[in-house]
């Protein structure tokens, strides 16, 4: 499973970092710091990552299998 | 509630975020069984803050707001709803089908409150078609009369001056306050001014339509405000009428659960529909987070694999005039918020009258949720 960020449309609201802190995290300049960028997401990481790009409430996020 | 079987049906019955929470959390949970999602709408589930910004100003094309696909589900699209018999555990649907249910997430949400009159250029914004059809006309540069001072009048006025054509906002309370207080929503009134919207703080007693078949709006005071296109923008209200005679305590005010979301033996509901209690009695709490943060808790509930209630955590956020505004918690009144140290943009937070902190925004500042929630347990 991999994450496609699209960095453009993401408007640092952090639901995914509320919901995978481990996968996702926002800097203090609102930038989005994804763990896994272009790899595959590790197994154990797969549940939370893909609950917190399903939060993403600007679509910003994508699963890809 | 007796948890549905691990190898049981959930049908799931809306077409956003809360339904397509429902689904995701069901199939994170190892369920086993059957889940069926019933839309009445022909897209797949998909996020609605998209359609008042980049769907509407066509920058976005329509399909960029579906949610991450749902796997292992099937989706029953475009199919209303119209009937629930929750003693047979049966959903009828508008096509005469019915579907059975061993348990039932309802996450119906909420439709736009519209006003009678004003003819067929009268718009309210809620579905991806609403965002399409509105957004070509602004971007034809037809003139705007916005009907109602609250997030979303306020970011279309935005989208149409954006756009270039002219915005007259009627409202009869001073927009944004509601959700913002006096201070922050004042600001941005002041920017939508700046923009060039031209506020006018009256109410609207009946909407009619001129000669050329323009929308009016009749103003308390006897003036008219005329455009070549309406918004009405006044709120929204929980379709519910699906569920009269199932026996569920639901009406014109939501859709009323418990703590836990709990409707009825085997039901439990999320998002717009739902009047969650609070101290004042069962009120609905129609965002996102909530649509979210219900879902995954009522789908808990369902399967039994959880026992804690829901728990309010509010997030609100809007972008109009340039300005994006984060809150978290809730605003006091007309208390004037303290001002925190921000490196960009303003932070402000306000304490309740036992000088805890209840909420704190973020303006033009990067700070996400977690960072805004710390504001609020800390100090």
């Amino acid at each position: 499973m991999k994450i496609e960020v699209d960095y453009k449309r993401c408007e640092g609201h952090g639901l995914c970092e509320d919901q995978a802190p481990d996968v996702f995290e926002l800097d203090d300049e609102g930038d989005l710091i994804y763990q896994f960028e272009g790899q595959d997401v590790p197994a154990e990481h797969q549940t939370a990552a893909a609950r917190g790009a399903a939060a993403c409430p600007v679509a910003a996020l994508r699963v890809v299998q | 509630m007796t948890p549905v079987p691990a190898d049981g049906h959930v049908v799931i019955v809306g077409g956003s975020i809360a339904a397509a929470t429902a689904a995701r959390s069901l199939r994170n949970r190892g369920h086993a069984g059957r889940v069926t999602l019933i839309s009445s709408e022909d897209h797949p589930p998909y996020a609605r803050p998209p359609l008042s910004k980049a769907v509407l100003t066509g920058t976005d094309v329509p399909e960029s707001a579906y949610l991450p696909e749902l796997e292992g589900v099937e989706l029953l699209l475009g199919v209303p709803a119209v009937g629930l018999d929750p003693a047979a555990r049966t959903v009828a649907l508008a096509d005469g089908r019915e579907v059975g249910y061993d348990g039932l997430v309802i996450a119906t949400g909420a439709r736009a409150r519209t006003l009678p009159g004003g003819g067929d250029r009268v718009y309210t914004l809620r579905d991806l078609g609403d965002a399409q059809e509105l957004g070509q006309l602004m971007r034809q540069g037809a003139r705007l009369l916005v009907v109602g001072g609250g997030p979303l009048g306020m970011e279309v006025a935005s989208v149409g001056r954006e756009l270039g054509t002219e915005v007259t906002l009627v409202s009869d309370t001073p927009p944004m306050e509601a959700l913002l207080g006096a201070h922050l929503g004042g600001l941005l009134v002041e920017a939508a001014t700046a923009a060039g919207v031209e506020i006018v703080r009256q109410p609207v007693s009946e909407m009619q339509q001129d000669q050329a078949g323009r929308p009016v709006a009749v103003l308390a005071d006897g003036r008219r405000v005329d455009g070549d296109v309406a918004f009405v923008a006044i709120g929204c209200q929980p379709n519910v009428e699906w569920l009269a005679g199932s026996g569920l305590a639901a009406g014109p005010r939501g859709l009323e659960v418990d703590e836990y979301l709990r409707v009825a033996p085997g039901i439990v509901a999320a998002g717009d529909v739902v009047a969650f209690p609070a101290e004042s009695g069962c009120r609905r709490t129609p965002y996102w987070q909530s649509a979210f943060d219900q879902a995954v808790t009522a789908v808990e509930v369902l399967l039994g694999s959880g026992d804690a209630p829901h728990l309010p955590r509010p997030y609100f956020w809007t972008e109009q005039f340039g300005h994006h505004v984060k809150l978290v918690g809730s605003v006091v009144g007309d208390d004037a918020p303290e001002e925190l140290p921000a490196a960009a943009g303003t932070v402000m937070r306000w304490r309740g009258s036992n000088g805890a902190p209840v909420g704190a925004a973020g303006i033009d500042c990067p700070l996400s949720i977690t960072k805004l929630r710390k504001l609020l347990a800390s100090a």
